[in-house]
């Protein structure tokens, strides 16, 4: 059965605010099922995890590792044992780039693409800078999609990791990932996926993909902020050295030694965001009620629908962003003659919420040669009347400014 | 609004001690051209690439200060700053008002110092 967003409206008692939510690749709203879980959970059940031997506390174990489970299964994972919990996207890119980087000698490469969000940047420009690696950069296409032969070209026997995007939270282009892991372990290196824009927006199978991490966050498909995850391969993760130091990663520890947990708890030091696993997981179960496919196939119409659009508005630069296939609903975009913060602020005042600013991709708009754009970026619970009213703002505003 | 069509002072001075101003929020930028003698402002030129607001701010601050001295320009606090522009912007958009000026401020720190700190914003960045 297709998406019917108006229904879906009525999930999400924020939407009442009056407001037009297009802000959905820097984070999404909750559906009320969560708020009623968590005051649930609040009122009935709370333990520490793993720990205590009493009823509540295994209480709060099993709702924490059903979790955990879910979330694997979201991604057609083999085991939930390969489910790491962080606090999100950055924190799991950020444990690859700690505890894999640092196993990498001097010449090695690592490579990473202009588009990159910062947090699958920077990790890496660190750690190049810390062990002397060599680190290198796929260029894009003339309209700014991942450069393919760019990328076979800068791959090498050198290289250890690759360390691309799903999705680009700029431009809502799909990388060709599957192809990207193919290449990469040819020469033998690693293939590290940031899912940060695609896990909620279309089925993600990891085994399909056939990579080797996957870094995703819970607050960017409906579910809290505080909590995200690291998929990792079992093989892999087991021969890893742990990221954070303290509790529950432990096994046993002496005075002079200490043996490391099993996984994923290894990987896991510190008490959990518990409530916050849980009601992800719930999130979960919310969306795959309403679908994948359809969420996928709903977002695509949406951005069709604003796409064709706005292409047909001549003070809008689309900067050359104009493919309907392979994308999701992410449109970076310019009103000629406007600066993107006053144009925001301008959309506010319509009650349209959108980005502005450099989306936390620096070399992605040095690339498109602006200092910032505006972006819209659409979700389950948006409608085409929104758009609509969202093409008149629009309009005004630009006839305000001229 | 003005000030932000028409923006006053703006320009190069040769051989004047220039200052590059950023705001990382948005990639917003300035070069700020500060001529002081005997601790006074006596000119400043500015070029800049940023929003109404960030545009009008610098404007009006420029005008403000010529002819001021580095001690009274330095006293010059966020909110005098708002006051000039006529209004308090919202919390996501103060920076836009004061990245110009808070480069100002940083410099005239150091001043007259051979090598004015450029990195900028450190100082009040953090709201």
């Amino acid at each position: 059965m297709p998406l019917n967003s108006e229904k879906v409206k009525k999930d999400f008692p924020i939407l009442k605010r009056g407001i037009i939510y297009f802000d959905n690749a820097a984070t999404t709203q909750k559906p009320r099922v969560l708020a009623e879980r968590l005051a649930e959970r609040y009122a009935k059940s709370h333990a520490n995890v793993h720990r205590g031997a009493y009823k509540m506390a295994e209480e709060t174990t099993e709702a924490f590792e059903n979790a955990r489970q879910k979330i694997a299964d979201f991604l057609s994972a083999e085991s939930s044992k390969e489910i790491i919990f962080t606090r999100n996207a950055t924190e799991a890119i950020n444990l690859v780039a700690y505890s894999f980087g640092r196993k990498l000698k001097r010449g090695d490469r690592i490579l990473t693409c202009v588009s990159e969000h910062h947090s699958n940047f920077v990790p890496w420009l660190r750690v190049a800078k810390e062990r002397g690696l060599k680190l290198d950069v796929v260029e894009l296409t003339a309209n700014h999609n991942f450069n393919f032969a760019d990328f076979r070209k800068k791959l090498n026997k050198k290289t250890k990791l690759v360390a691309v995007a799903h999705i680009s939270n700029v431009s809502g282009y799909i990388y060709p990932v599957e192809r990207i892991t193919r290449e990469a372990h040819r020469v033998g290196a690693l293939v590290l996926i940031d899912g940060a824009q695609s896990v909620g927006h279309m089925p993600v199978n990891v085994k399909k993909i056939g990579c080797d991490f996957f870094a995703f966050s819970g607050h960017k498909m409906l579910g809290p902020s505080g909590i995200g995850a690291l998929w990792g391969r079992e093989e892999i993760l087991k021969n890893m050295e742990p990221f954070m130091s303290g509790g529950e990663m432990i096994r046993e520890v002496t005075l002079k030694n200490v043996t490391w947990n099993d996984l994923p708890w290894r990987f896991e030091a510190g008490t959990p965001n518990i409530e916050g696993a849980i009601l992800w997981g719930e999130a979960i179960d919310y969306l795959k009620k309403i679908g994948m496919k359809n969420i996928e196939a709903y977002e695509r119409e949406l951005l069709k629908h604003a796409l064709l659009k706005m292409k047909k508005l001549p003070f809008i630069d689309l900067m050359k962003m104009l493919d309907l296939g392979g994308r999701t609903g992410i449109i970076s975009f310019n009103i000629k003659g406007v600066h993107p913060h006053d144009a925001s602020t301008m959309l506010d005042q319509y009650g349209i919420c959108v980005r502005a600013g450099t989306h936390c991709a620096q070399p992605f708009m040095n690339h498109l040669g602006v200092p910032s754009t505006l972006r819209a970026s659409f979700y389950l619970y948006n409608t085409k009347r929104e758009i609509d009213y969202f093409i008149r703002a629009l309009k005004e505003i630009h006839k305000k400014f001229i | 609004m003005e000030h932000a069509r028409n923006p006053r002072n703006v320009g190069v001075i040769r051989g004047a001690k220039k200052i590059l101003a950023k705001n990382p929020f948005c990639g917003d930028e300035a070069e700020i051209y500060l001529k002081i003698k005997n601790n006074k402002v006596i000119d400043i030129k500015y070029q800049i690439q940023g929003c109404i607001l960030s545009r009008a701010s610098l404007s009006i601050f420029s005008e403000y200060i010529k002819g001021k001295s580095t001690s009274a320009v330095s006293k010059i606090k966020d909110e005098d700053i708002f006051k000039m522009i006529g209004g308090t912007p919202s919390p996501s958009r103060q920076k836009c008002v004061l990245f110009g000026c808070e480069a100002i401020h940083a410099n005239l720190d150091t001043w007259p110092k051979k090598n004015p700190s450029t990195r900028l914003m450190t100082r009040r960045s953090q709201k």
